[in-house]
């Protein structure tokens, strides 16, 4: 049997929930800040207004609501595996929902 | 698209560049904190889970998955929040520089006592005028000229010498501004269009260790586990988990590896086999139409090169020579065997062409060896027995393919290394081989002959031939659930030449089975290209064109082929249909674009565009008495399929792929006029055999009139469209109206006297004139 300590696993698994947390609200606010200052460029005739709001959108939701979801994979296979020792190929999440007493706090859903 | 700033000098005066400023900072103490997430992922979550708490290959893979996830958002920073912020410092510092330039600019227009009109030109404010005026006034006398000559020549000079340097810096700032802000637009859209690739989420099929281990399954099953014997469960198990992951590359790509050509092959065989042969049978033939579909989706996404990973070349070389060898002499070919996988999924151009290619070269060469699989799916004589009806179908579903296989452009067979070509030439015309084969596929013949012409007991489908040439010709696959954009380049019309160059030539072949069963893919081609038509019959003076939205054809000014071909349209009552829909509603398009981009009269707009659709209107009716007079005219079965033809065109559905406007059809009135059309044009094939063998006969113009039948319907649309003019009075309205029946009977004329050439005439009228 590997060695492996539940509580380090578990550990680990909060760490990740934080960062996502973290990066969540970090690009939220990023998101607004961008809408507000597109919308400001775009009243000033600057096409790069628009430009810049569909840039901001890109980073949301092709780089950090993506990458936020791999680190709650992660986060969710680290906390049911340290229960179960499931195996890595047949980890498919839906497991987690039994084990997520055992983390400080779920994912947000909706990473922007 | 190239982004177009459209900035005036207002607004260049008054830039927010310190909002700029304001996302630099952010963006740039933003990326720090990403940074730092990518850094606490990598070196700190990694510790927690360090070897001395966590050991073993999961832990492995688990470590490995967090320093993957942290290179992402190093990336992310590297490749997006660090380019734009600096892009937006740039930003800042150009566009605060042209708000400079205006600002003094600007200062020294009111300095001056000027002022600017919002399209940036410096002018004289009536104060400045006011004092030329009285300098004049005061100084006419010593001058000696009259003082409106000195205020004139004043304000030439001031005009001259101060406005105009003033509006050239205004206008170049304005341009200045205008090109920093596309040139930032431009930047900022190819940072958000910039493809991601992402690792895939530990446990997904996506991942590379996972989709071994499914593909891995697969092949156990199909060899039938511990006893060695495929059960009819373990094949549905196969059939489900290859299903599910035939849109993954890793997947597919293993599979494919795992297998090979020789293994897809053989493995396909055993079932077939056992599903057709003598004794009972263990599988089901849903289970080998399954087996068919799940392997055929994953055969497309494994040989795609767009996707990664995929297989490499020489794996297609492998199965292109697999398709063209059976186990022995006269055993069927691999390609009788993997046919059917090219009706699922769709396939990339640069592997179907190539395996299309390949199996008309063979197909060339004389029939596909009895035996195999095929003839049993279809029975003898069934197109199903020959493969290369389901490599058609695949290019149908591709149009790239299928443009790349009737030009010659693109990957071909001979682009691909490994494959043995000897004895299967690369076929010289693949149109005219299909439509020649096609054409060989008619009822009747000996199943065991072979080889003679009219005699293959492997015959081609002109459906499929003619759907294949439409795919390729107009950009849009014939399958209702294409969905992707037309491919529409000048290839797609090299091919419509060439099918419009055979068929023209070869007009009584199309008239009367099998052929005539592609005549409803031309009625589409027609649709596509209506303008090119519309041309090639105009008048040569004609100016109102609609604006031109794709390739064009090589038939120029040349009326005879066009009323040739148009003719044949005729033939068909679905054909007929969709061309008259189509001319009709290029004729609303072509009288829109001349009347808000073109000086000519509204009467010339409106007579211009008549008589093009009366022509081609004429030429189609032309043709449908001509093949009712004969007997060898295609009635459509449910009169239905007339209306979802004519919709389709009126809708502007996927066969019209170059996309006219839509004229004066929206809502309702789209619903009526295709009522309109596919009634008056159900009627024109209504008329006895005598009747129109009477009109043929006759050749007047009455004659045509009646056979035109009905024709409320433009008139109403034309009434819409007149409604709007506002700078035509009731009696030019009702006069324009009239034309519209009136160049029908030129129309009419043109077909009388046999399609005659337009310009050909006018030149033969001019020198008779003179």
């Amino acid at each position: 049997m590997p060695h492996m300590e539940a509580e380090q696993l578990i550990k680990a698994a909060n760490e990740l929930f934080q960062i996502e947390s973290d990066a969540h609200a970090g690009a939220a606010s990023l998101a607004a800040a961008m809408a507000e200052t597109s919308g400001a460029l775009a009243s000033g005739g600057l096409s790069m207004g628009e430009a810049l709001g569909g840039a901001a959108e890109a980073w949301a939701g092709k780089r950090m609501k993506p990458t936020g979801e791999l680190v709650v994979n992660l986060a969710e296979f680290l906390t049911v595996y340290s229960q179960e020792m499931v195996d890595l190929d047949e980890f498919t999440g839906n497991e987690f929902e039994k084990h997520k007493g055992l983390v400080q706090r779920r994912s947000s859903s909706n990473v922007m | 698209m190239t982004a177009v700033s459209e900035l005036n000098w207002q607004q260049v005066n008054q830039l927010p560049v310190d909002a700029v400023k304001s996302a630099a900072d952010y963006w740039t103490t933003y990326r720090g904190k990403v940074v730092e997430s990518a850094e606490t992922v990598g070196s700190d979550v990694a510790k927690t889970i360090g070897d001395e708490h966590f050991g073993g290959d999961v832990a492995d893979a688990s470590r490995g998955q967090l320093q993957k996830i942290a290179t992402e958002f190093e990336q992310h920073v590297d490749e997006f929040a660090k380019p734009l912020a600096v892009l937006l410092e740039d930003a800042h510092e150009v566009l605060s520089r042209d708000k400079q330039a205006m600002n003094a600019a600007v200062e020294r227009v009111l300095d001056a006592q000027l002022a600017i009109k919002p399209d940036g030109e410096v002018y004289l404010t009536d104060t400045v005028l006011g004092n030329i005026v009285r300098w004049a006034q005061a100084n006419a006398e010593r001058a000696g000229k009259p003082w409106q000559t000195l205020a004139e020549t004043e304000i030439a000079r001031w005009q001259q010498q101060a406005c105009d340097p003033m509006t050239a810096q205004v206008k170049g700032i304005v341009e200045a501004a205008r090109a920093h802000d596309d040139d930032i637009t431009t930047k900022l859209n190819a940072l958000r269009d910039k493809h991601v690739d992402m690792p895939p989420p530990v446990g997904s099929d996506e991942n590379k260790d996972v989709a071994e281990y499914w593909a891995s399954k697969a092949v156990d099953l199909l060899n039938g586990g511990a006893d060695g014997k495929m059960s009819p469960a373990e094949l549905d198990e196969f059939n489900k988990l290859v299903e599910e992951r035939s849109g993954q590359p890793e997947f597919s790509t293993a599979l494919m590896n795992k297998l090979g050509p020789d293994g897809l092959v053989e493995h396909l065989d055993k079932v077939s086999n056992d599903v057709f042969g003598d004794d009972k049978s263990t599988y089901s033939k849903e289970q080998l139409s399954a087996m068919h579909e799940s392997l055929g989706k994953t055969l497309a996404t494994a040989t795609d090169p767009t996707k990664q990973p995929h297989v490499d070349e020489r794996w297609t070389a492998e199965f292109m020579n697999r398709g063209a060898t059976g186990d022995n002499s006269n055993a069927p070919n691999g390609y009788q065997t993997v046919a059917p996988l090219l009706k699922h999924g769709k396939y990339h151009e640069d592997f179907l062409t190539p395996v299309a290619e390949h199996m008309m070269a063979i197909d060339k060469q004389g029939p596909w060896p009895d035996g195999s699989e095929l003839d049993n799916l279809g029975g003898p004589k069934n197109p199903n027995a020959n493969p290369l009806n389901y490599a058609l179908e695949a290019v149908d579903h591709n149009p790239k393919a299928a443009q790349n296989l009737f030009t010659g452009n693109g990957k071909g067979m001979e682009d691909i290394e490994g494959v043995d070509l000897s004895g299967t030439p690369a076929v010289e015309d693949p149109v005219k081989y299909l439509m020649d084969r096609a054409e060989d596929s008619k009822a009747g013949g000996n199943l065991f002959t072979g080889g003679t012409d009219g005699d293959r007991r492997d015959p081609l489908d002109p459906n499929l031939v003619g759907n294949a040439l439409e795919s390729a010709a107009t950009g849009v696959s014939t399958d209702p659930d294409y969905k992707d954009r037309p491919v529409v380049d000048s290839n797609a019309g090299k091919v419509a030449d060439k099918v419009i160059d055979y068929a023209t030539e070869n007009r009584h072949k199309f008239t009367k089975e099998p052929m005539n069963d592609m005549v409803d893919n031309f009625g589409n081609i027609t649709a596509a290209y209506m303008d090119d038509f519309h041309r090639s019959i105009a008048s040569p003076t004609t100016q109102g064109w609609a604006v031109d939205r794709g390739p064009s054809l090589d038939l120029g000014s040349d009326a005879t082929q066009a009323g040739k071909w148009l003719k044949l349209m005729g033939s068909d009552e679905i054909a007929s249909a969709t061309v008259q829909a189509a001319s009709e509603r290029l004729m609303y398009d072509q009288i829109q674009t001349a009347r808000t981009t073109t000086d000519l009269e509204p009467g010339t707009a409106y007579n211009e565009a008549f008589e093009m659709h009366g022509n081609v209107t004429a030429a189609v009716t032309d043709g449908t008495l001509d093949a009712i007079a004969d007997g060898v005219h295609q009635q459509a079965e449910d009169h239905n399929d007339v209306v979802d033809a004519v919709k389709k065109v009126v809708e502007g559905g996927a066969g019209v792929a170059f996309g006219y406007a839509t004229g004066p059809w929206g809502g309702e009135a789209a619903g009526q006029v295709t009522s309109a059309i596919a009634d008056r044009v159900g009627k024109q094939f209504e008329i006895t055999e005598a009747e129109a063998a009477r009109t043929v006969a006759d050749k007047t113009t009455t004659a045509y009139q009646k056979a035109l039948a009905d024709y409320s319907s433009p008139n109403a649309s034309i009434e819409r469209l007149l409604a709007n003019e506002r700078s035509m009075n009731d009696i030019t309205k009702s006069t324009t109206l009239e034309n519209f029946t009136q160049r029908f009977n030129d129309s009419i004329q043109w077909v009388v006297r046999g399609y005659t050439d337009t310009a050909e005439e006018e030149e033969a009228e001019e020198k008779e004139g003179s």
